[in-house]
């Protein structure tokens, strides 16, 4: 593996510098019932296709970004700097 | 009366270093001699520790010239004395400032990091993070008149390992250490 | 220039490669091969085929035939007992029907056996003989550009210049010393290349890598590059070319024509003859014969061998073949209605494109019939292929090999065509599957030379179309590199304290802990064994006072007037309640109960923290915040601040008297209590004073400017020297938190430890509106345990090994994480995780110690002053 990430704010670096975290997921109310919970700690959807993903740019500017990935081939459509986008966790 | 050195104190006393007190901290002032330094310098690479350079980390966008470290993230580093810009934190004691200048610099970096320093990608006065020998730096280009020059930020703990694999790969160059004294000589 | 050779001294003209030299001082016998030990001579002479593999200065493998000759080098031959000319193990050869393709599968059924000639087996076969020491510093390099060329002959080099006039930054990537490809050394090779290779010279910015081979194109156009060796003392140089556009230009090369006796000394393909002649002025024989159909590529040779006063014997078309005669070289070919006697045998083979670089990027190869070759069809993103290795120049029909006889196919592993035809009879008649059984394709080599005629063959016997056969996968590297190369230099970062000299100067014995070096224990003067050290560095700490560098810690710096809303959302506990000038042990869990970190947080302002986490998970706790951060707007800045602070932590009964002549602060008890935290000035540097109590006595984490650490440490020691006071390591430190219970988190907590197991349920403020990981905790709060983390002691000096096992009534029932000889209780005690109904004061447990199950009791409390009375006096 060693596709190229455009770090939003360092431009595009090889994958090797990032820290991969995980898939983009929606965090459960705390009331929430256990599977769902077990749902979110544990379970992935793993797409053969597109995903979005948690990235840590840990060689660069050391911040987190959100990159719109196809996990087949490895194509980057879109990196975005999280902390840009709405949504609540 | 307060004794304040750098990560690289030590490395510079086992290689002769000469030293003299600069803004409260021991700094090598010189290693073989002025003139020859600045000969190896000027021929081939050398390398500088200027880690008593003050360093502000700052969310607010710094009047004078700022490093970028991301968005709306900024590094003030000044030769001392600097009064602290308004909400920023004082790493000073956090990097280690090492200035690698000469022709062959950019071949040595080029050994030890994966970053594009090439003059399109990397001109005067800007500023990238990298891996630079496996440890993370804060790359500045700062030319030195027409001679390449480069600030690396590593934090403290790591310097003296930086260091000495700096001195190792730039051996085809004839790396060397150079002082304060060499230091403001080249700076003009 | 001179070169020896075994115990021959070789005269070398300059620009002669290795193999150019010996050849044209009668060396004949380049190699024996893999298998049958058989005589190996001159193939390629391009660095495509096994062939010419020699030691070179005591570096295995070295492609001879491409690596330029440097004066005063020592060359051996390989893989041969005792000597290439006489090699004892060419006897195996006879024993081929003994060993045919798979056969130590097949006869080594049973595993004694296959361990007992295993070793000979590797002996016998195999190649070069791994350094005992490194040939010179390997380093690794990297480089951009905006387009990368790989192959340097006329489509190379045409392409560079193309690129380079449109103002692109180009690197030209060539595996021979000079560029130009086949236009040095075949006269017919093309029109319109006049001049070429001196415009590309001319271009300046054109960065020409020469001697250097691509070994694999990857994802995003990174390419592996081998450069030579760059000066003296060093070794190969392994460069990481990262390129907008890749054009592959890597010309197409010549393979052997399968006959009875095909690999015998003095058979060559057509190019390494004219390689030898035009690259070399070498004679490559006296008396040739050429096996060939082209008329014009025949008639090429001839004019070629008339200039060198080579006479042509015969030319034949290979369906004549019978096969070569001769028993260390060739002697001559024996023809279906002749015989020629000969010393040389020139073999016009098929060309392949050499498209390894495109198939491993992902792109396809076709067959194409009229052109007798696979070519690349769908090309990966920005990736293109010029010249011959995009079949330009090739068609001819493809030879059908004579399959039945056994006539080499691959060089590398002695697989010959009989050899493919048994695999397909034995059912491997899948191209994958016959090149995994057979190993054909699969050697130094990697199927250069052998996997079209590995293809063809079994086509042939399948029955089915070489298009339908396939082509097999390519793979880097491609060719072979060696493992320095790929492993670069020896350097790994080091992580030093700011104490670090002063630690090496008080006799410290070194700990690795991840990248840092942390004093283990301090040798006395004298050489004590380390039990002694550790047993006076702690009797300092609970008799007197000790000091312990902690600048290994973690530290953040916290601010913004939502860092109280951080730190309680990622931590179990409440932080922004916390008064400035407190501190408050810090645990933190994931969502799903598992504890993560702990350290502790001090509130320094009202919208300033100071965070302090375990030496490892630094970089983990600072990209976790960071996560939490990401989506909000909050106002917090997290800074990491590590290295910025060196720290230590003076403890002992006398730490206040010690610290009390260093700094103006007011240490007593009431103003400065414990859990609190105070900013001032110790020995003039400023200061961040925190009362923790790790240890279990009196003490002060004093966290001042990384610069004046040292001076601080040598301060405090001197202003202790009254009091008794030592320099304690990590030994001594761990010994002493044991007593006192403390768990370490990844040392007693594992992947599945949760904070009410481990004993640490009041770290956990339920009351909280919500936190990482309360949905879990707040079910384990009432869910029964599985497991408890506890304390047990059990008599006597011998201390169980971390890890040893806890049994109950004959069965597993926990784990030992800590344990070590506690010098208060005069026992050996420890940590350790066991069943719930065994967490209870007294309950008796079991610990298989070395084979014994040694009786324990369990104590929930800690085992040195259980009421803390010591901790905030």
């Amino acid at each position: 593996m060693s596709f190229l990430l455009r770090c939003p704010h360092c431009g595009e670096r090889s994958v090797y510098e990032y820290r991969f975290g995980g898939e983009v997921k929606q965090r459960p109310p705390l009331d929430a019932p256990e599977e769902e919970w077990a749902n979110y700690r544990y379970y992935c959807a793993d797409a053969a296709g597109v995903q979005t993903e948690w990235w840590f740019h840990r060689d660069g500017c050391r911040q987190w970004l959100q990159a719109v990935r196809n996990t087949v081939s490895n194509e980057v459509v879109e990196t975005i700097l999280a902390g840009k986008t709405a949504g609540a966790r | 009366m307060l004794i304040q050195r750098s990560a690289l104190f030590y490395c510079h006393q086992r290689a002769g270093a000469h030293f003299v007190t600069h803004h409260g901290w021991q700094m090598p002032d010189v290693f073989s001699s002025l003139d020859e330094e600045v000969a190896l310098v000027t021929s081939g690479v050398g390398i500088a520790d200027v880690s008593y350079r003050i360093k502000y980390d700052t969310r607010i966008q710094p009047a004078g010239p700022g490093w970028s470290l991301g968005f709306g993230h900024f590094l003030v580093v000044s030769e001392p004395p600097l009064d602290p810009p308004e909400g920023a934190t004082d790493v000073t004691s956090v990097y280690a400032d090492l200035l690698m200048a000469g022709p062959f610099s950019r071949e040595v970096l080029g050994k030890l990091s994966s970053l594009n320093l090439s003059n399109e990608s990397l001109p005067n006065l800007s500023c990238v993070q990298g891996s630079v020998a496996h440890v993370h730096t804060i790359l500045r280009r700062e030319d030195l008149g027409s001679m390449p020059a480069f600030h690396l930020l590593v934090s403290r703990e790591y310097a003296e390992s930086v260091w000495q694999i700096i001195l190792q790969s730039g051996r085809e160059f004839q790396a060397n250490p150079f002082g304060m004294k060499a230091l403001q000589s080249l700076r003009g | 220039m001179k070169i020896f050779f075994g115990k021959r001294e070789v005269e070398a003209r300059p620009g002669d490669t290795i193999a150019a030299a010996l050849y044209r001082s009668g060396q004949r016998i380049f190699s024996r091969s893999f298998k049958y030990h058989r005589p190996r001579g001159l193939v390629c002479a391009a660095g495509k085929c096994p062939n010419c593999m020699m030691n070179v200065d005591g570096v295995p493998n070295v492609r001879t035939c491409i690596t330029p000759v440097i004066d005063g080098m020592k060359v051996k031959g390989q893989n041969a007992f005792p000597s290439l000319e006489h090699d004892g193990l060419s006897a195996t050869q006879y024993l081929d029907r003994l060993m045919p393709v798979g056969w130590y599968y097949k006869i080594f059924t049973s595993r004694t056996a296959w361990h007992a000639v295993e070793p000979f087996i590797r002996r016998m076969a195999g190649l070069g003989e791994p350094p005992a020491v490194a040939a010179g510093e390997y380093e690794h390099g990297w480089l951009h550009c905006d387009v990368a060329i790989v192959g340097a002959g006329y489509a190379g080099m045409t392409a560079a210049l193309e690129a380079s006039e449109r103002g692109s930054k180009v690197t030209l990537i060539d595996d021979q010393s000079e560029p130009g490809g086949q236009l040095l050394y075949r006269k017919r090779s093309r029109s319109g290349a006049d001049g070429l290779i001196e415009r590309l010279k001319a271009r300046s910015e054109i960065r020409v890598l020469q001697g250097s081979y691509c070994f694999g194109l990857y994802e995003g156009n990174l390419l592996g590059v081998v450069q030579p060796a760059q000066r003296p003392g060093t070794a190969e140089r392994l460069l990481h070319v990262r390129a907008g556009h890749v054009v592959v230009a890597t010309g197409a090369y010549e393979t052997p024509l399968v006959f009875p006796n095909n690999d015998l000394p003095g058979v060559m393909l057509a190019t390494a003859a004219q390689r030898l002649m035009h690259l070399f002025g070498l004679q490559p024989g006296r008396r040739a014969v050429i096996i060939g159909a082209d008329e014009d590529r025949v008639g090429e040779l001839r004019d070629d061998f008339r200039e060198k006063g080579t006479e042509v014997v015969a030319v034949v078309s290979i369906e004549d073949v019978v096969g070569a005669t001769g028993g260390s070289e060739v002697t001559g070919l024996r023809c279906r209605n002749r015989k020629f006697s000969c010393d040389l045998i020139v073999v016009c083979g098929p060309r392949v494109p050499d498209a390894g670089l495109i198939a491993q990027a992902g792109g396809k190869l076709e067959w194409n019939q009229l052109q007798g070759a696979f070519v690349p069809t769908a090309l990966p993103h920005n990736v293109s292929v010029v010249g011959d290795a995009a079949g330009e120049t090739i068609s001819a029909a493809f030879p059908p090999p004579a399959a039945g006889k056994r006539s080499f196919v691959c060089f590398c592993s002695d697989v010959s065509s009989k050899d493919l035809c048994d695999g397909v009879a034995e059912g491997f008649d899948h191209i994958e599957t016959l090149k995994r059984y057979t190993t054909s394709t699969m050697g130094p080599c990697q199927g250069r030379m052998c996997q079209l005629m590995t293809i063809g063959i079994c086509a042939q016997e399948t029955g089915r179309s070489i298009a339908d056969t396939g082509v097999t996968t390519s793979r880097p590297p491609n060719p072979s590199v060696t493992l320095g190369a790929l492993a670069g230099n020896s350097h790994h970062p080091v992580r030093r304290t700011p104490l670090h000299d002063a630690h090496e100067e008080l006799g410290a014995v070194w700990l690795d802990m991840g990248d840092w070096k942390r004093p283990r224990y301090y040798r006395t003067a004298v050489a004590t064994p380390e039990k002694e050290s550790v047993q006076g560095e702690y009797w300092a700490v609970r008799e007197r006072a000790g000091l312990i560098d902690v600048s290994t810690l973690g530290k953040l710096d916290v601010r913004g007037s939502d860092a109280g809303r951080l730190l309680d959302k990622v931590y179990t506990h409440h932080f922004s309640d916390l008064r400035p000038g407190r501190a408050r042990y810090a645990l933190m869990c994931d969502e799903a109960g598992v504890i993560l970190d702990d350290g502790t947080i001090s509130r320094l302002g009202d919208d300033r923290y100071f965070v302090t986490t375990t030496t490892g998970n630094l970089d983990f706790v600072y990209q976790w915040l960071e996560w939490h951060l990401a989506e909000t707007s909050w106002d917090v800045r997290v800074t990491n601040v590590t290295g910025g602070f060196g720290a230590m932590n003076i403890a002992g009964p006398k730490a206040r008297d010690v610290l009390k002549k260093l700094t103006d602060c007011d240490l007593s008890p009431t103003a400065f209590p414990y859990m609190a935290c105070r900013q001032a000035e110790v020995s003039g540097a400023r200061s961040l004073l925190l009362r923790v109590g790790f240890v279990g006595e009196t003490g002060w984490e004093v966290h001042c400017p990384a610069e004046a650490a040292e001076f601080v440490w040598g301060e405090l020691l001197e202003a202790g020297r009254e009091f008794g006071i030592r320099p304690f390591g990590i030994e001594a430190q761990r010994l002493l938190r044991l007593e006192k219970r403390h768990l370490i988190v990844g040392v007693d907590t594992d992947a599945l430890s949760t904070p009410y197991e481990a004993d640490m349920g009041w770290a956990v403020k339920l009351d909280k509106q919500d936190f990482t990981g309360k949905a879990a905790l707040a079910k384990f709060a009432s869910a029964p345990p599985r497991e408890r983390l506890v304390g047990f002691a059990l008599p006597g000096t011998n201390v169980p090994e971390d890890g040893c096992a806890v049994v109950v009534d004959g069965k597993l029932a926990g784990r030992v994480t800590s344990s070590r000889y506690s010098p208060v209780k005069q026992m050996a005690i420890g940590l350790a995780w066991v069943r719930p109904e065994k967490a209870r004061e007294g309950a008796s447990i079991g610990i298989r110690q070395s084979g014994r199950l040694v009786p324990a009791s369990v104590t929930l409390r800690p085992f040195y002053d259980p009421e803390g009375t010591r901790l905030r006096t």
